[in-house]
């Protein structure tokens, strides 16, 4: 101890000009505290690293909280009501929810009014009553991967990795029928997110179903309209009557399994698969857009994280300078960089050039101007999404569609009776 | 003693290894999957999974790249942490909760039972139901973020305190009797007759705070989840995400961290032997 | 047992024991009995009673979303009371419970009598017991969610392979809670065998001498020595089993999320839902009380009946 001591002190004795504007400025930082979303380290250190070397007054605190527990921490930490955490990652379809409960200070003063260069979707998300209330950061899409080697062996022709030459629904189901083989554990089609409706609200979209009213307070009419339990119908066969999907599979990361090892033709995915299926070297695939009912228009999920400012942060202006500063192109296209989400700046398309310049992305940027729709705006997402899975997953195996979805309605609006109040 | 007795002792022996082999084959079983996964590349972790083989237990490739990767990341620090957060709750813990209960099973005080009853109480209530309320308590009390929010909300535990309490109750009363007659105090008794006479006891109280505190999940989480206070299975938790969890990773900071857990319990149930003070007393 | 009155003093001893203090020597003084209780009791105040005082108090008020409460008095209960889906959870929580609360005791009652004698590899063996519970509960709910997965997991591929055939567990209505019961008990018996251990080793060894002495089957020995000489340590055990099972929830939060159609629907994770999800906290708080007084309930029964017995014994 005593040696340490002696040679810090010979240290800041011979380096004291130097050492003493460094220490002052130290404690004159900022210190912001930034709950994001458990993406690995190398995702986010970079950009808390870049943006506290642009902004050097300002320290960055991150906590990185596991994604099946953000939506509980958050819960705990916000409805305690203090002034931290300063900054937070909100999942675009909670601004309602977050605005309606005061956790988030309005972003159109800070942003001024060039919110143009957002693609439209981002910003519908990020946008409650009119006002911007989170910062759109990232945004999803989805495409179709394949697996070439099943086709082949199946003389089964592969679609197109043309939107214009898009697959039907019915063209999708008949393909993956001489897909499957279930002595070889060899399914026609998997689904990322079964059980989410981020993923399957497309299919009734796509029927031209309105999946909430538009003030997002109704459910009944909408959930159990003819279109919702048509499409739903479809889906349910695809588990019960044709079995070319497997039940069960709920877990994301093993319905990535099933496609990287080779036991699913078809997988229906997110842009990170564009990574993680690259990564698999024996593996033979290719992608094309995601199908569509015949009649019905194609419809793809979209929205992903936002940034949101906490009201009652003590540290009102190094917030706002977080929230400019992410709002930068230079910063959305670093962090589409690190991680394989499309971007929510249309500049930053151009801008990162042969990056985002194959088959999938190709797919995924037309996708993002023509066919993305964001999960409905409502307060009560929560409590709609909630519902909505246990609702999927119980028609997946088997329940009667018609009933499952009215009594989902039911449910859903009973919860949404505090937000009519 | 007779051939016949001998032959019913061996039976019995061997009866019991027996049983005591099967139970740890399915104990294991699923433990030993695991660890052969951690020691698989990633890829390779599920190619195996739904044909009975031997392709199953053993991997084709053998690699230790999902435990060196682990040093550059927070894990050995979150180990570190939850070591020292979970040893602090243990000796703290064991000598207050120790006391508590000692009290309980000994003394004689007014409103004791209704006493008793909210130790219990404090115990049983859903942890999930009181955790903003204390919240912002320990944020009132400035220790968001600290070793203190992790550690302090947790030293006195009711579960503990009613072992205790149960324990030091079924001590023979004349024990403390005869002591008090030859004029020791209480801390006295407490702390050179009761206690070393319960070596087995206090060793399992630690190893109920120990265990609680390695295990703790959500408190940590919301408490002080910055990277200098991660603890443990936050940091292994971290490893699971909606778009690429990353398994390797995932199995091989669980294996780690199950074996850490494993060595209080592996030290400690050396002392697992009956104890000859009360055998002869009684 | 707390009300047996202290043993009379020999009036030969008086005047020693007269000289510390007048009153009788097994009651301490005042601040003996603080020194005792007052560190852990401090803390519970602290940071569990006056948190769940706030918490009690919540369920009496209704939700509102700006952060204001309104006083409702005991509607979040009437609420509860009126909707079929609390009376279906409360009945899988009953099942549940009472399955598993036996059925770990008894599994661990017997890893305790199994590993109480020391012997070749006892080390190995206790630790296998023990090793189940090192993993969290939520890591041993991941881990056997993929162990069981019918397309990737191995013991789907094990059951077929020997013949059985492959079965749905978390995905079937009949399975599930058996299913969630099975990896519960997998994970903790270990855990309570270590109570039930150190009370093995408190039983005095002449008890057994005497009654082999006197021919007693090995049976007999376990009924009527250390079964009767294990009631504190069970008691102990049985309260804390059932207070650690009632709030059992991760699991189902991470696999079934209360599915298939209500098979595993346990009260907890509807307190844990109606707050993280629903956003609901006054029926949260509700729940939390409900399952508190379910607790409470059972836990004065069990002591009651253990007691009983010990006033009979001692």
């Amino acid at each position: 101890m005593t040696t340490r001591r002696t040679v810090l002190k010979g240290m800041t004795a011979t380096g004291g000009l130097l050492a003493a504007p460094q220490l002052l400025r130290a404690q004159a930082k900022t210190e912001l505290n930034v709950i994001w979303v458990g993406w690995p380290e190398g995702h986010i250190t970079p950009m808390a690293e870049m943006f506290m070397k642009n902004n050097p007054t300002i320290n960055l605190k991150l906590e990185r909280i596991p994604f099946n527990e953000l939506f509980p921490a958050l819960e705990v930490r916000l409805q305690a009501r203090t002034p931290l955490p300063d900054i937070f990652f909100a999942d675009g379809p909670l601004t309602a929810s977050y605005s309606i409960r005061k956790h988030l200070a309005e972003l159109d003063g800070i942003l001024g009014n060039d919110l143009s260069r957002y693609t439209k979707a981002a910003l519908a998300q990020g946008t409650y009553k009119g006002k911007l209330m989170t910062l759109p950061y990232i945004s999803s899409g989805m495409v179709l991967f394949l697996n070439r080697k099943h086709f082949a062996d199946a003389g089964v022709a592969l679609p197109e990795p043309d939107v214009a030459k898009r697959w039907t629904w019915e063209q999708t189901l008949e393909a993956a029928k001489k897909l499957t083989d279930p002595a070889k554990n060899q399914w026609g089609l998997v689904f990322e997110m079964a059980d989410r409706p981020y993923q399957a609200l497309t299919l009734p979209q796509s029927k031209g179903a309105q999946v909430l009213s538009e003030d997002g307070l109704t459910a009944t009419g909408y959930v159990d309209s003819k279109p919702f339990i048509d499409a739903m119908q479809f889906y349910a066969d695809l588990f019960n009557k044709h079995k070319v999907t497997p039940t069960g599979v709920f877990d994301t990361n093993l319905a990535l399994e099933m496609f990287a090892t080779g036991r699913a033709a078809m997988y229906l995915a997110t842009t990170p698969s564009l990574a993680s299926i690259s990564a698999r070297k024996d593996l033979d695939w290719t992608v094309a857009p995601q199908p569509y009912f015949e009649g019905g228009k194609a419809v793809t999920p979209t929205g992903s994280w936002h940034i949101g400012l906490n009201p009652r942060t003590k540290q009102r202006a190094a917030a706002e300078t977080f929230i400019k500063a992410f709002a930068q192109p230079e910063y959305v296209e670093a962090q589409a960089r690190l991680r394989p989400n499309p971007p929510v700046l249309k500049s930053v398309w151009d801008s990162m050039g042969a990056e985002l310049d194959t088959p999938g992305w190709r797919i995924v940027r037309s996708e993002m101007e023509n066919t993305a729709m964001p999960r409905p705006a409502t307060p009560g997402w929560l409590e709609y999404e909630d519902i909505l899975r246990g609702a999927f997953r119980e028609i997946q195996g088997g329940a009667n569609v018609e009933q499952r979805l009215k009594k989902a309605a039911r449910d859903i609006d009973r919860e949404f009776a505090k937000y009519r109040g | 003693m007779s051939v016949d007795r001998r032959s019913t002792v061996l039976a019995f022996g061997a009866a019991r290894y027996v049983t005591m082999s099967l139970i740890a084959l399915v104990l294991l079983l699923p433990l030993v999957w695991l660890v052969v996964s951690s020691l698989r590349p990633p890829a390779d972790i599920f190619a195996q999974g739904s044909r009975l083989g031997w392709g199953m237990l053993i991997p084709d490739r053998l690699t230790l790249e999902n435990y060196t990767s682990l040093i550059g990341t927070g894990f050995p620090r979150a180990v570190g942490n939850s070591l020292f957060v979970a040893l602090t709750t243990m000796v703290v813990g064991v000598i207050i909760n120790a006391a508590a209960g000692f009290a309980f099973a000994v003394f004689d005080f007014r409103f004791k039972n209704v006493i008793f009853a909210f130790v219990l109480a404090a115990a049983m209530m859903p942890f999930e139901a009181i955790v903003i309320p204390l919240y912002i308590l320990v944020q009132s009390l400035g220790l968001i973020d600290t070793y203190a929010a992790l550690i302090l909300p947790d030293l006195a535990n009711g579960f503990v305190i009613f072992m205790f309490r149960q324990f030091f109750a079924g001590l023979p009363r004349e024990l403390y009797e005869a002591a008090r007659v030859d004029g020791a105090s209480w801390g006295h008794i407490w702390l050179k007759i009761a206690l070393p006479i319960s070596w087995p006891v206090v060793l399992t109280g630690g190893i109920m705070l120990f265990m609680h505190q390695f295990e703790a999940f959500f408190w940590p989480l919301v408490a002080a989840p910055s990277p200098e206070h991660t603890l443990v299975q936050v940091a292994i938790a971290r490893n699971i995400s909606l778009e690429g969890t990353e398994w390797g990773r995932l199995f091989s900071s669980t294996t780690l961290a199950g074996l850490v857990a494993l060595v209080p319990f592996l030290l400690f149930q050396k002392f697992y032997i009956r104890n000859f003070v009360t055998s002869g007393l009684k | 047992m707390t009300d047996r009155a202290a043993a009379p003093v020999a009036a030969s001893e008086a005047p020693r024991l007269a000289r510390r203090r007048s009153a009788d020597p097994m009651q301490p003084r005042t601040l003996v009995l603080l020194a005792f209780l007052l560190p852990a009791l401090a803390f519970l105040v602290l940071f569990r009673l006056t948190p769940i005082v706030i918490a009690i108090g919540g369920s009496l008020f209704t939700q509102n979303l700006a952060g204001e409460t309104s006083f409702g008095g005991l509607t979040n209960f009437a609420q509860l009371f009126g909707d079929e889906r609390f009376w279906n959870s409360l009945k899988v929580t009953l099942i549940f419970n009472i399955i598993i609360n036996p059925l770990q005791i008894a599994i661990a009652f017997g890893y305790a009598l199994l590993v109480m004698v020391p012997g070749r590899g006892i080390t190995f063996f206790r630790a296998a017991f023990f090793l189940p519970m090192t993993l969290s509960t939520g890591l041993t709910a991941v881990l056997w969610n993929i162990m069981l997965d019918s397309n990737l997991g191995p013991v789907n591929a094990i059951l077929e392979g020997i013949g059985i055939g492959r079965q749905p567990f978390f995905l079937s209505e009949h399975q599930a809670l058996g299913t969630m019961i099975a990896i519960a008990t997998w994970k903790g018996c270990g855990y309570w065998m270590i109570f039930l251990l150190a009370g093995l080793y408190r039983i005095p060894g002449e008890l057994y001498e005497a009654a082999r002495i006197d021919g007693a089957s090995r049976w007999h020995q376990l009924v009527h020595i250390t079964l009767p000489q294990m009631r504190r340590p069970l008691a102990f055990v049985f309260v804390a089993d059932t207070a650690i099972n009632f709030l059992f929830f991760a699991p189902v939060y991470i696999i079934t999320k209360g599915g298939p159609n209500g098979a595993t629907d346990l009260l907890m994770f509807r307190a844990y839902e109606n707050a993280f999800t629903f956003i609901n906290w006054g029926r949260s708080l509700a729940l939390s009380t409900i399952i508190l007084v379910i607790i409470g309930v059972i836990a004065a029964i069990e002591l009651r009946l253990f007691r009983d017995k010990e006033g009979a014994e001692a």
